[in-house]
């Protein structure tokens, strides 16, 4: 069948082609016509020279007059078409754009035609991606070099991970930028075709820090895939988030790049209002700064280029704990406001230091063209970072490092066989992810000497302790506060909220107040294994196919260790030297025999593999069909000797794409998909390892006798039996969580489907607009649940199997996005979106916004059916409208001068609010008291930066750049984030008739005195009425501002 | 063709074994876990035979068992411990109130009982439902021996987890003299109570996960021993009517907490037992309803 198509499409010769390297190759197709007759032109040679390593590509027209250009890499191509019976055309400057087949339709004149006066095929060549569904920001250097929407994040760097946020619908949460209402951690994040989440979490992030944090800088081009993915993309259902990085050329290039982001140049923010505790933390930004260097060269002109790149960044927050003291009246009874209503306080002390944060990434590559059709690339990447926390407050707790690094190797090949007719793509690369947070004075997890032999213990409750049980003030200062044992009363302020009124207060309402060890230590190491291999064949019948398959492997092994500091995790909610509650890892051998677990040693490991076919069918010269299915499996390991967890899919992925113009300008487009996600390793080890942790109350008093409590609040002896059911056999130990999770025999895989449409249309050259509708809906979600409310748990997927009780876990995502999108050209660029969207459902993802929670497959959300009541609703990352607009522009003052501005404007209407309360045995903020969202919304965010930068061409080939960035511009200080806890007390979900108003029913709306609240709480085994001592002061209170106006510089030499 | 050949076969690799798999249940019970208020199971005993002096009727036909297993993690040896109900009583000296002061029938509302007998009381003086100190000492079961242990298996056979050996717990009580409420005097008897659970077999399926059992009790107080069947379930849920052992809520119909239990038992309310009991055979596959 090949010799045949062989044949029928005669000679196709490769020479010294321009190959790309895996998913994010161009494409480049069109029809050449005769300019007089219109009729199609067979054997035209088309001839693309691209800038090396891309080379040159040589393919001929078919008998359609169409030529088809694969594997090309992103960049600009010449073009040239020539045949015996015409006249040669050029055509230089045309676009390949990543991931994208874009279509260049000419016409040549015979020979013995005259050329008209102006030549043709001077317009640019079009830039619509006629050959997929696809939708992607495109974010070229170009782009990355003039637009300011990204500031340095973890360390002092701006890293490709915000890229995400450049994204029609991309809402950012604790985890991460989530796209088109998935969240982050359901994102792909590749770079040079490798994934780099983090294996045990699926984010970007490890643990505090950056992962693998990989510059801009070091980037030749980026794409935000956010639908209508091919099926050579697995494992996430979310988007990509997909980068390449630079290679060199065969001109010797490279720059010299720093930045430095003052705090002298940051405006002072908004501070919080705490009103909780005399202790006030306050981090400022002290000195951001990043410098580095790249070199990209020719080893071997055309045969061999290399690729190198440094860059340290440095992160100095300077975070200051005051002590302050609540001014009261003389009687004492109530407390001194100020003007805008807030309590009046007045500082009594105060210590500061740095939390330093760097980092230092690096890159390697070597390319190599190894013969005509064969290309291989050879790179190394790492990324150290690391943390250090300071210890301020008594007794030096906290102190903490954290350290980060993930090493990638890998090797891609790119090479066609058979005269081009087969191009074959294969990628491997191994990565380690090592990472710890560890005590600052290197003791180890597990000892009993050093910072890791002391427990934290953590003061909260409803009750406030006075400071001076904790720490001394100055000298003559102690008088201001009131002494240890001081027990205060309850009184209706001025304001008209109920509170303990006292002058130093460091626990009750919000507030909590540790002292101790630096709490939960933790270790871990990755490694991964990653191969993917693609084939691509062409041919033809009733039309142009180009027909793919692919198989790929993903397998990682991660080792955890666990512990926490002096082995138990205390928790006071009484008086100082009253019981407290302590926590550990530990498992009972017998009635009320406790075994301790000073260190939690584990291994998970996983093996994910894929397949997809994919045919591409072009016929009627403007319709494509991409037809593709893909298979994704994924087997979760426990220790050696567990047994396994096997999960499978079958997606498929469909588009169709039609070009009303038939000449690459428009396209009309729908494509439905389902997509797999695979399950992090976090799961793996602790539903299939297993936990075991367990609760006492122990004597031990942290607060008078530190050295004493590292043994006596671990002795399991100082236990005291906990409120009895004289029936338990263990009574004074209850267990949190003991061995592994049961599995549902009928659990299935994680996946998503998306249905999407949409019109693009290039309306003048380089300008392309659009329309874009979404539906996406979760199709299974794999969770922790139980049906019995919380005696047996197990791993199902809520609403279907075993857990058919409860109800199902949804997440709907509908949206409708306008775009405007301007590539770089004549000195400037534009990107403009406007997005109306709506996202409900029960389930937000592996992260729990309301608590902060992220724990894939095994979050509080279907625990317990009573903790699903009410959960239906508006989902945090629901956000009605978010508009985007980045415009840069060069201006020529001289030949060697030229000035470059760049805006980004990034705007979002409010998150959804909820009534929250808490859940007895869960935690705090688990129970929705009205159904969610019903608490209102948070206001419009609205982000301005703005970049001003001065080129200098001091010769042709090198010149000097400054910069000067302004982030939010106009120092907007909006929250965004409030406190959605409604009340600390265990509030029973109202459930209300249909049609009920909640605001109403729970007497929130208005202030009218004689309504009665439905509300009700539950103590012990009663059910009260909620009453307003009830109430959470601190509701609605920002908990997080918008960061101020600051100026950040930068500098850059290219030579 | 070759080149084509190692994907091929990196393919079939990765899709040996195509059927999902999921691992198999282990050993496990719900656990009666105080401080976390996870309640004990529910035994229903089915007299078999007795023997000796038995007065009457010693046991109730249902009564409240706590447990707890305790696998290690590893491989180690499992071991399960059941506490009966009145091992408890007795030890606490709830079985003797009766006895002790019969004019005192209040005495039973301070005890929790959920069948209060305050209806015998008068409205006006005299044995009003009114708080009196308890005259029988109550021992802190934290310090006494109470449960019945014994090893169990890691793995399940059959659906079934077994424990090889016989749970066997034993208390002799003194006679310990009291002063009552109405300023009299009296002597608790003493006591010998032996409690000893034989083939025990823990149902372990993905549709009841341990949370149900049988066994065979064989209990002897002072002179008489009786043997019974023992069906438990947990949990025990007291109850007067149905909308008690909800496992669905149903706010219009005042279901406001769910019981806990599992929904493929279906329970109701046994009024003669005051307990939520099943209405399918718990110990069947596939959960068929009682006849």
């Amino acid at each position: 069948m090949v010799r045949s198509t062989v044949a029928a499409l005669a000679l196709l010769v490769a020479l010294a082609p321009g190959v790309g390297l895996g998913q994010e190759d161009a494409a480049l197709t069109g029809v050449v016509t005769d300019a007089t007759t219109n009729k199609p032109l067979s054997d035209v040679v088309v001839r693309a020279r691209g800038a090396p390593p891309a080379g040159l590509q040589v393919v001929r027209t078919d008998a359609t007059g169409t030529f088809l250009l694969l594997q090309l890499r992103p960049g600009r191509y010449e073009l040239s078409f020539e045949r015996a019976t015409h006249q040669a055309l050029p055509r230089p400057g045309v676009e390949a754009r990543a991931g994208a087949t874009t279509r260049l339709d000419v016409a040549l004149l015979a020979n013995d035609v005259t050329a008209p006066q102006t030549p043709a095929g001077s317009e640019p060549a079009p830039s619509v991606d006629v050959g997929s569904a696809r939708q992607a920001v495109s974010l070229t250097r170009d782009f990355l070099e003039r637009v300011p929407f990204v500031a340095p994040s973890v360390a002092g760097v701006r890293t490709f991970e915000d890229l995400a946020r450049a994204a029609p619908h991309a809402v950012e949460d604790r985890s991460g930028f989530g796209l088109n209402g998935s969240q982050a951690s359901e994102s792909l994040y590749v770079v040079d075709g490798l994934q780099v989440n983090d294996p045990a979490t699926g984010l970007l992030r490890a643990g505090r820090l950056g992962g693998a944090l990989v510059p801009l800088e070091f980037l030749e081009e980026a794409s935000v895939i956010t639908g209508g993915l091919s099926p050579a993309f697995g494992r996430g259902t979310g988007g990509v988030v997909t980068a390449e990085t630079k290679s060199g050329t065969n001109v010797t290039r490279g720059s010299v790049w720093g930045s430095w982001w003052p705090g002298a140049l940051t405006a002072r923010g908004q501070t919080l209002r705490r009103e909780g505790s005399s202790v006030e933390l306050d981090a400022r930004r002290h000195n951001t700064g990043d410098f580095g260097a790249d070199v990209g060269g020719a080893l071997v002109k055309d045969r061999l280029w290399f690729y190198a790149a440094v860059a340290q960044g440095v992160d100095r927050q300077r975070v200051t704990r005051g002590l302050r003291r609540f001014l009261l009246t003389d009687d004492r009874q109530d407390f001194l406001l100020d003007d805008s209503g807030s309590l009046r306080t007045e500082r009594l002390a105060e210590a500061s230091a740095f939390d330093d944060r760097r980092s230092l990434s690096w890159l390697a590559k070597l390319t190599l063209r190894a013969a005509p059709t064969q290309t291989l690339s050879l790179s190394a990447f790492g990324s150290p970072q690391e943390r250090a926390e300071p210890g301020l407050g008594p007794s030096g707790q906290g102190g903490a490092r954290s350290t980060s690094n993930v090493t990638t190797t890998s090797l891609r090949y790119s090479g066609s066989f058979f005269e081009r007719h087969l191009v074959v793509d294969a990628t491997v690369g191994w990565s380690r992810t090592e990472q710890a947070r560890l005590p600052s004075d290197g003791s180890r997890p597990g000892a009993t000497e050093g910072l890791a032999g002391v427990p934290q213990t953590t003061f909260r409750g409803d009750r406030p302790l006075s400071l001076l049980e904790f720490e001394a003030l100055p000298e003559g200062l102690s008088g201001l506060c009131e002494p240890a044992g001081f027990s205060a009363t309850r009184r209706v302020d001025s304001r008209g909220t109920s509170r303990f009124v006292m002058a130093c207060p460091v626990t009750g309402s919000d507030a909590a107040f540790s002292i101790g060890g630096p709490g939960l230590l933790e270790e871990s190491l990755a490694d991964r294994l990653q191969a993917r291999g693609s084939v691509a064949l062409r041919f033809q019948a009733l039309g142009h196919h180009v027909a793919r398959a692919g198989v790929d492997l993903d397998w990682t092994q991660a080792q955890f260790t666990r512990a926490r500091s002096g082995g138990v995790s205390l928790t006071g909610t009484g008086a100082v030297g009253a019981p407290l509650d302590a926590e550990a890892d530990a498992f009972l051998a017998g009635p009320g025999q406790l075994v301790p677990l000073l260190v939690v040693r584990s291994a998970a490991s996983q093996l994910s593999t894929g397949a997809f076919l994919q045919d591409s069918w072009r016929f009627a010269d403007a319709v494509t069909l991409n037809a593709g299915l893909r298979y994704e499996r994924q087997q979760l390991f426990a220790a050696p000797g567990q047994p396994s967890l096997s999960l499978q899919t079958l997606s498929p992925r469909v588009g169709l794409v039609y070009d009303f113009t038939r000449r690459g300008r428009s396209r009309l487009f729908a494509n439905y998909a389902v997509q797999h996600q695979a399950l992090p390793l976090q799961l793996a080890d602790r539903a299939l390892n297993g936990e075991w942790r367990t609760r006492t109350r122990t004597t031990c008093d942290p607060v008078a006798d530190p050295e004493g409590a590292r043994v006596a609040c671990a002795d399991p002896a100082n236990a005291l039996p906990l409120d009895a059911d004289p029936l338990a056999p263990s009574q004074a130990v209850a267990r949190l969580a003991a061995g592994p999770l049961a599995v549902d025999p009928a659990l299935q895989a994680m996946t998503r489907g998306e249905l999407s449409a949409g019109l693009e249309y290039e309306v003048v050259p380089n300008l392309r607009v659009g329309l874009v509708g979404t539906h996406a809906w979760l199709l299974r979600a794999v969770e922790d649940v139980s049906t019995d409310e919380g005696a047996t748990r197990l791993l199902a997927n809520p609403g279907a199997g075993l857990a058919s009780g409860l109800p199902p876990a949804e997440r709907r995502f509908f949206s409708g996005t306008l775009f405007a999108s301007r590539a770089f050209t004549d000195g400037w660029l534009l990107q403009a979106s406007y997005t109306l969207s709506s996202l409900t459902g029960t389930w937000a993802g592996f992260l729990r916004p309301e608590t902060g929670q992220l724990s894939p497959g095994l979050t509080t959300a279907f625990d317990t059916a009573s903790l699903t009541v009410n959960q239906s609703g508006p989902l945090p990352g629901d956000r009605t409208h978010l508009v985007r607009a980045y415009v840069a522009k060069d201006f020529e003052i001289s030949s060697a001068v030229s000035l470059v501005a760049g805006l980004a404007y990034e705007g979002a209407s409010g998150r959804p609010l909820s009534y929250l309360a808490a859940a007895p045995g869960v935690g705090l903020d688990e129970v929705y008291v009205l159904p969610r969202g019903a608490a209102g919304r948070t206001p419009w965010i609205h982000t301005v930066n703005a970049r001003a930068g001065v080129r200098w061409r001091v010769t042709p080939a090198q010149a000097v750049e400054l910069q000067l960035d302004v982030m939010n511009l106009f120092n907007l200080q909006e929250a965004l984030e409030v406190s959605e806890r409604f009340s600390s007390a265990a509030v029973v979900p109202a459930a209300l008739p249909a049609g009920t108003d909640p605001q109403r029913a729970a007497c929130l709306a208005g202030n009218d005195p004689t309504c009665r609240s439905v509300l009700e709480k539950r103590e012990g085994d009663a059910v009260v009425p909620v009453r307003t001592t009830d109430l959470n002061a601190g509701f609605k209170q920002p908990t997080l501002y918008q960061q101020p106006l600051s100026a950040r510089l930068g500098v850059k030499l290219t030579f | 063709m070759r080149r084509l050949a190692l994907p091929a076969l990196l393919l079939a690799a990765a899709l040996d074994g195509c059927a999902p798999a999921t691992p198999p249940p282990s050993c496990r019970t719900a656990a009666t876990d105080e401080g976390l208020g996870r309640p004990p199971y529910l035994a229903r005993l089915s007299r078999r035979e007795t023997s000796g002096a038995c007065a009457g009727a010693t046991l109730p036909s249902v009564m409240r068992l706590g447990v707890q297993d305790f696998v290690p993690p590893g491989t180690g040896p499992a071991t399960l411990a059941l506490r009966p109900e009145r091992l408890v009583d007795l030890v606490q000296g709830r079985v003797f109130l009766a006895d002790v002061d019969r004019r005192n029938d209040c005495q039973a509302a301070l005890e929790g009982d959920p069948r209060p007998r305050c209806e015998a009381c008068s409205p006006d003086g005299g044995n009003a439902c009114v708080l009196v100190p308890d005259p029988v000492p109550r021992r802190d079961p934290s310090g006494l021996r109470l449960d019945a242990v014994g090893p169990f298996a890691r793995e399940p056979v059959a659906g079934r987890c077994l424990a090889p050996e016989p749970l066997v717990v034993e208390q002799q009580l003194a006679p310990e003299p009291l002063t009552l409420v109405d300023g009299g005097s009296a002597t608790l008897p003493a006591y010998q109570a032996r409690f000893a659970f034989s083939d025990v077999s823990v149902i372990t399926t993905p549709e009841v996960p341990g949370t149900a059992f049988t066994a065979t009790l064989t209990h002897t107080e002072g002179p008489c021993t009786v043997v019974s069947d023992v069906l438990a379930f947990f949990p025990a849920v007291a109850c007067t009517v149905d909308a008690q052992c909800a496992t669905a809520l149903d706010p219009d119909a005042g279901v406001r907490r769910l019981s806990g239990i599992n929904p493929a038992f279906k329970p109701v309310c046994d009024p003669a037992a005051g307990f939520c009991v099943p209405t399918v055979d718990v110990t069947r596959p596939g959960l068929p309803p009682l006849p």
